[in-house]
Parts: C-alpha cells; sequence; structure tokens
C-alpha cells in the first residue's frame, strides 16, 4: 500500500471551489499553490494559499484556461499534482494527457476516461454496450439534409445536445419541425465554439422528468456510491436548487438507480470522485443522461448526508492510496438543500447581473455551510459563470431542512448586485416545492407563481425612508442647509 | 426638488415636510415622522412613527442596495436633473442587448435590407446564446458592435431604418 499523499498540490481554479479545495489541502497538510488572473488577485482564495502565482492573460478565463502557462508554474515550483475543480480544465484530457507527460498527477481521472464520458455519444454507447438504459435518439452533422426528417421521427419535443457538451452548455429543446432549423444553427455553434466539435445529437425530451445523480467514488478497482442528488430545479438547464435524498422516492428505485451508477463507474474502471446523471420519467423509467468525470458544483449536499469528504478522497485515490471507505460505511443521514446564489435578475427572466459586492453577511449556525470566497470590492462581471456562492443547510427531515434553508438565505445579504437569493426563497416556499413535486420543468410550470412578495405598505415606508435618509445626495443637501425649515419652501416648489 | 425613488419600476416621491423630533416626509399621503440612527457603515436603525426597523444599506452611484427584514430591494435614485434629456423617440429600429455579453457573429452589414424576425446578431451572455431578431422592415443603418466584441446591457447593437410603408 502506498500511503503517500502529495507534498505540493496546485489549484487551477478561482472563486469558492478554489476555496473548497485549498481547505481540503490544509487537512491533508499538502502545501497549496494557487494561480489567479490578475482580475482575482483580491479574492480570499489568494490567503489561504501556500503560494499564490499570477497567471498571465488578456481575459481571466483564457487565463485559467492555459495549460502551457500552468504546467510551467507547475515545474518551476515543483508541483506533484493539479486539482483542476470544475469547469475550466477539469474534463479536458489533453491537460490530464499534458500533466502526466511531464510527471504531474492530475487529480482526476484518466485521460482515457475523461474521453469516453466526455463525448455524449460515445458515453451513450458505451453505457448502452454494457446493458444500462439510455434515451432514444439520433446523432448526425447539423447541416445533413435527413436531419430534421429523421429527428421529427422520435417524435416532439426534442432536445438538442452538442455532442462534446456538458453541464447544461450546449442543449436546446425544439417543439416544432419549424423551430429546428434555427435550433440546429445555433447548437452547432455554440457546439464548435465551445467544445470544436460539430457535431449534435438529438434526442426525445422528456419535459416533465426529474434529474437524478448518483456520486460515486472509484479507485479503480472497487467503486462505491454516496446515494442520490435531485437536481431538478433547473433555469436554462442550470442547476438550482439540490437535495439528497430525492423526494417521494423509493427505497427500492434508490438502489436500482444506485446499483446502475456503479455498475457503469465500474465498466469504466472510474478512479476519482464521479457523477453519473439520469433522467427518471413519471412512467419510473431511467435513462442514463452522462457521466461528470470531476468533483461537482453540489458535491456538499453528498458530504453533508454521508459526512465523506468528497475533495480529500479524490486527492487520496488520485494519489494511489486506495479507497478505504466500503460501500457498507456509507449510511446517509438526514437531509441536505443546496441552494446556488447567482448574480442575476431572477425575478426578470435570469437576466444576468454585473456589479460590485459592496457589503455581504453570510449566515451561520449548526448544520449551515456556506461555500463562498466572495469578498467586498469584488467585481461581478461577464467575464465568469454567474454563480457567487452556495448555501447548503442539513437537518433531519426534508421539512426542517426546508426551514434551515429559508432562514440561512434570509441571513444572507449580498448588496451591490441582484442575486437570486429572494428569488430561491421563493421556491422553497412554493407549495409543490414543499410537497416534492420537482421535475426538471418547474421553474417553467410555475413561473406566474414564483414570483417576487408586492411590499407591504409598511416595508415600503421603512424601504423609502432609509432612501431617503441613506441617500448621500440628500445629506448632503441637509447638512449644507442651517435649518430645515429654511429649505421647505426650496423643497416645496 | 422632490426626493423620488424608483423600486421595481415604480417611482415613489418622499417629500420632506417639517422637523419635528425626527424629520417629517410625506410619503404616498401618509405623514410619516423618520429617523435614521447608523450602526456602522453598512448597517442602521431607521424608525418610522416610532417602529424600529433594522436594515443594511449601501449606495454606489444613484443605486441604493437596501436589505431589511429578510429581503433584497434595490433602489433607484432619480435625478431629476437627469430627467430633461427626451429620448429620441424609437421606431423599434433600435435593437439593444437584453443583457451585457459578447458578440458571436454578426449576419448583416449596412445597407442590407431585412424583415421583421430577421437574424441580424448571435450575442452570447454567461453560456447562454441569443439571436437578436429584427423586430421591424427596413435597411440596417448602423451596425455598432463587430464579432467578438462586447457590451453593458442595454447598448445599441444595431439601429435599422424602417420602411416607410407603401400605400
Amino acid at each position: 500500500m502506498n500511503d503517500r499523499v502529495f507534498n505540493k498540490v496546485l489549484v487551477a481554479n478561482r472563486g469558492e471551489i478554489a476555496c473548497r479545495v485549498l481547505q481540503a489541502l490544509q487537512q491533508l497538510n499538502i502545501t497549496s499553490v494557487l494561480v489567479y488572473h490578475e482580475a482575482d488577485k483580491n479574492s480570499p482564495a489568494l490567503a489561504m494559499a501556500n503560494e499564490a502565482v499570477e497567471l498571465i492573460g488578456d481575459s481571466p478565463t483564457g487565463a485559467y484556461l492555459d495549460m502551457v502557462q500552468i504546467i510551467q508554474i507547475c515545474q518551476r515550483l515543483g508541483v506533484d499534482a493539479v486539482h483542476p475543480g470544475y469547469g475550466f480544465l477539469s474534463e479536458n484530457s489533453q491537460f490530464a494527457r499534458s500533466l502526466a507527460s511531464a510527471n504531474i498527477t492530475f487529480i482526476g481521472p484518466r485521460a482515457e476516461i475523461i474521453e469516453l464520458m466526455g463525448d455524449k455519444i460515445t458515453s451513450r454507447n458505451f453505457v448502452a454496450e454494457h446493458g444500462y438504459p439510455v434515451s432514444p435518439s439520433i446523432t448526425m452533422d447539423a447541416d445533413d439534409e435527413r436531419f430534421s426528417i429523421e429527428a421529427s421521427k422520435l417524435g416532439f419535443p426534442l432536445v438538442v445536445k452538442a455532442s462534446a457538451g456538458g453541464g447544461g452548455k450546449g442543449m436546446s429543446i425544439v417543439n416544432s419541425v419549424q423551430e429546428l432549423s434555427g435550433t440546429l444553427r445555433v447548437a452547432a455553434s455554440e457546439a464548435e465554439k465551445y467544445f470544436g466539435d460539430k457535431r449534435v445529437y438529438v434526442e426525445r425530451y422528456f419535459s416533465s422528468a426529474r434529474h437524478i445523480e448518483v456520486q460515486v467514488l472509484g479507485d479503480g478497482e472497487h467503486v462505491i456510491h454516496l446515494a442520490e442528488r435531485d437536481c431538478s430545479v433547473q433555469r436554462r438547464f442550470q442547476k438550482v436548487i439540490e437535495e439528497s435524498p430525492a423526494a417521494h422516492f423509493s427505497d427500492a428505485m434508490r438502489e436500482k438507480i444506485c446499483k446502475v451508477a456503479v455498475g457503469i463507474a465500474t465498466a469504466a474502471k472510474y478512479s476519482s470522485a464521479g457523477t453519473v446523471e439520469f433522467l427518471y420519467t413519471p412512467e419510473g423509467e431511467l435513462f442514463f443522461l452522462e457521466m461528470n468525470t470531476r468533483i461537482q458544483v453540489e458535491h456538499p449536499v453528498t458530504e453533508m448526508v454521508t459526512g465523506v469528504d468528497l475533495v480529500v478522497e479524490q486527492i487520496k485515490i488520485a494519489a494511489g492510496q486506495p479507497l478505504l471507505i466500503k460501500q457498507s460505511d456509507i449510511k446517509p443521514s438526514g437531509h441536505a438543500i443546496e441552494c446556488r446564489i447567482c448574480a442575476e435578475d431572477s425575478f426578470n427572466g435570469f437576466l444576468p447581473e454585473i456589479g460590485r459586492v459592496l457589503f455581504f453577511k453570510i449566515p451561520e449556525g449548526e448544520g449551515v455551510r456556506f461555500d463562498g470566497g466572495i469578498y467586498t470590492g469584488q467585481l461581478v462581471t461577464s467575464a465568469y459563470d454567474p454563480m457567487l456562492a452556495k448555501v447548503v443547510v442539513h437537518a433531519a427531515t426534508r421539512e426542517l431542512a426546508l426551514e434551515k434553508a429559508k432562514k440561512a438565505l434570509a441571513e444572507l445579504i449580498i448588496l451591490g448586485v441582484k442575486t437570486n437569493i429572494d428569488y430561491v426563497k421563493e421556491i422553497l416556499s412554493h407549495p409543490e416545492f414543499v410537497r416534492g413535486g420537482v421535475d426538471t420543468s418547474f421553474i417553467k410550470n410555475y413561473q406566474h407563481s414564483i414570483v417576487q412578495q408586492p411590499l407591504s405598505k409598511q416595508q415600503q415606508q421603512v424601504i423609502l425612508a432609509a432612501a431617503l435618509l441613506k441617500d448621500r445626495k440628500f445629506s448632503l443637501l441637509r447638512d449644507a442647509t442651517p435649518s430645515l425649515y429654511g429649505a421647505i419652501g426650496h423643497w416645496r416648489n | 426638488m422632490q426626493p423620488t425613488y424608483e423600486i421595481d419600476g415604480q417611482e415613489y416621491i418622499v417629500q420632506p415636510m417639517r422637523r419635528n423630533h425626527g424629520l417629517v416626509v410625506l410619503i404616498e399621503g401618509s405623514d410619516l415622522e423618520i429617523n435614521l440612527q447608523d450602526i456602522d457603515q453598512c448597517k442602521a436603525e431607521v424608525t418610522v412613527n416610532g417602529r424600529s426597523h433594522l436594515l443594511y444599506a449601501m449606495q454606489l452611484d444613484n443605486t441604493l442596495y437596501v436589505h431589511a427584514d429578510g429581503r433584497h430591494h434595490v433602489i433607484n435614485i432619480i435625478d431629476e436633473f437627469e430627467n430633461g434629456v427626451v429620448d429620441e423617440r424609437d421606431d423599434g429600429g433600435s435593437l439593444k442587448a437584453p443583457m451585457p455579453g459578447v458578440v458571436e457573429a454578426v449576419y448583416v452589414s449596412e445597407g442590407d435590407q431585412v424583415v421583421v424576425g430577421d437574424v441580424v446578431m448571435l450575442i452570447e451572455s454567461m453560456k447562454l446564446q441569443t439571436e437578436i431578431k429584427s423586430a421591424v422592415a427596413g435597411t440596417v443603418d448602423t451596425v455598432y458592435k463587430t464579432a467578438g466584441s462586447s457590451f453593458d446591457k442595454g447598448a445599441l447593437l444595431v439601429a435599422i431604418a424602417v420602411t416607410a410603408e407603401k400605400s
């Protein structure tokens, strides 16, 4: 047995996930190196890292994707492994291979597994060959003339996906044959831009299915599951709320889905933390969606119900240690809910918002976890994903977890940029969500009842009083006026 | 001067009337005595007719961000001196950015004829691609942005001169 863990690990990411990985490295007593772009130079992640090196690049995103520069930094500083977080280089097999040839460990699965699972078509075929369920679909070049005829045969609605896509990128829904050509043009453009691969595939879209995924850990020989997460509440294919266990999900179904996930990961000889995503239809059918070969945004939900530190396990596995946790050790308890906090105008079509964090205050308490990395003065721009932080809660039951989540969101304050905090609170209070009646169309179906509460007369008066008395222009005028009486005539013109 | 504030698209006038113990103001027809005690740079206690409320408020330019009673509010301070500028009458030919982002592709050139629904531009903002379509029939007058350039919410993307209807 090899119990060597790394001496020095570089974190090739930013924001909350950089902080999360740095915390795991601290726990393992591993020296950490953080690479950062100038735009992130005030991030609290820098203070958490033992060493921090600036990445030179015109755009922040370009810098975090600059493999050559990152590998040079690794070599210069004597780094033995790189944790890619999620997004950026986390599912880039070329990066994994380049690191390997420089004798640096990529903290994630082998490059071949990233390639196998990273391509929607090859992963679907792989899963189907092993006897696991995939939904009916066709694959073609977007400009093939027969595309619309073949696609129509599947029946509408359909979902068009970029073959190399994932995480909700490069996907759109088509309701009729007329919409197909425009959607294909956008899909092919997105596919080529994001993934350098024009192939798209079309499959039947299940408008009322649930998105249920299973967390797995594998060391190349053994694979265990850490139960499921329900991530059905989504907007624009991006998850908003995740929970574990899934509501109204029978033990038999849980056993089945976890067994399929372990089967798929075992067939791939999976070695790292990974997630197998499924669609679960109201008819009780289960279809493989995709496998994500990285740590996921919503991993804290699983950590809170199982007590397993997924990032620590991921690092140990990458260092060649066998997985010491047995399936029988995993005994999920209670209920966890994660809310993604994003800079957006949720009540107005989820349009992205930009701004500057002028003030923030995070929720605290037992069973409340805040994964953030936000800081006062932080510019929120369109350069990155709009997610700013995550609020995760754990309680004995779903009902108690909902109460705790609502309380935590009421305590979370972010001033200076519009966020979805109040919107998510509305979802958590929605009778259908409370009942556990979630599916991927939840936000669309209930858009008319997930609305901003009107201001009460009292709230209106308090806010307007504060507005006047806090308004700097008014204060200046008031201070410059010797007597308020003297100015009344002027005010009342 | 009538201090005017906009919350969720609705404008309110907060009219200072006189000074009592606090300041007496007129809001939506009610006379209210208001007071504010700063606790720190952000936190304050606001009193309205003797009832205290704890809140957090920060101002940036003409926007005030307030958190009160578990809710966030964005308040625009209306500057009456800026209200004098009359917007050029828009006949629907100006296509503005619905959100900040980057131009992916431009499908038209200046002088091109377009009809309603023609896709003139493809923009991308935070993973989301959106087609910008013409709302009018006419001639492309100005293309303000080229592929690869970024823009803020509300920025002019393309201007189309509306073709006069022939009867």
